[in-house]
């Protein structure tokens, strides 16, 4: 298989499980993601998700050697965890950037933390909507 | 009325807490009779004191007037959102508490990572469909 092929691979691999597992578990309005090949060998990172609050899309980073490795090997469970870490940065949105900017306000802060606590309640929310199907099955 | 109310808002908070990562936490319902000074509409407000694990949670007229028309439902949802916040409250404090070092927002912001893919991963390995929500749900 040449590069371009492996390229392709990896990149449909991502963008599969990423439309099709994870994609559900997002919170609306989240918008789109963009899948970006970084040819690096150094390092053992393989993926990285990085969220951008301005438009709800993500970046995905593909480190392509290090994740085609995993792939070769049919450490998909590897890469799937991987890509559920990544999320968490999608439900932190635009508090993550915050936090490292010295001059944020407390109405910025708060506004922020208000957008994660419903994103949160999201999580919560289904999760009691399995509990209550499993309860009525039983 | 006030009673019935409570009760109810105890069992779902119990729920709540069962089902999920919510920290221990002991509840005191306050009333108020006035509606919130700067959202009339909103129905309830929280107060979290991480260190006391102490939740004050005021209940707003709105929330009176949603409970007679039996709207159970959506006020469980209201319940669901002000809990998340106990789930925040760590970072907030740090995050708006100037003399907290970066360590500790990171300390804290990792504390939340974890619970978030706890939550997405149960989601996903139960096969749940979740219901989309909006960001500012």
């Amino acid at each position: 298989m040449n590069s371009k092929e492996e390229i392709t691979k990896t990149t449909s691999w991502i963008a599969e499980t990423f439309l099709k597992r994870v994609r559900m578990v997002l919170p609306f309005p989240f918008l789109d993601f963009t899948i970006r090949i970084i040819d690096s060998r150094k390092g053992n990172e393989f993926l990285r998700i990085r969220f951008n609050p301005d438009n709800y899309s993500a970046n995905i980073f593909l480190f392509h050697s290090q994740f085609l490795k995993l792939l070769k090997k049919d450490r998909k469970r590897v890469l799937e965890q991987q890509v559920i870490n990544g999320i968490s940065s999608i439900y932190l949105g635009k508090l993550k950037l915050l936090l490292t900017d010295k001059e944020r306000t407390k109405n910025q802060v708060n506004e922020a933390m208000e957008e994660l606590s419903g994103n949160l309640a999201f999580l919560i929310k289904n999760l009691l909507k399995w509990e209550r199907k499993n309860e009525k099955a039983n | 009325m006030k009673k019935q109310i409570e009760a109810w808002i105890e069992i779902i908070i119990n729920k709540i807490i069962e089902s999920t990562l919510l920290p221990p936490t002991t509840f005191k319902i306050i009333w108020s009779t006035k509606p919130n000074k700067k959202d009339k509409d909103i129905e309830t407000s929280i107060q979290y004191y991480v260190n006391k694990k102490l939740a004050k949670l005021t209940i707003f007229p709105p929330f009176v007037r949603y409970w007679k028309q039996g709207k159970k439902g959506y006020l469980t949802e209201i319940l669901i959102h002000e809990l998340a916040h106990l789930h925040t409250a760590k970072l907030q404090e740090a995050a708006l508490d100037s003399k907290k070092m970066p360590k500790e927002i990171e300390e804290a912001v990792e504390q939340l990572v974890c619970i978030i893919t706890k939550y997405v991963k149960e989601i996903l390995e139960r096969k749940i469909k979740p219901k989309r929500v909006n960001f500012y749900d």
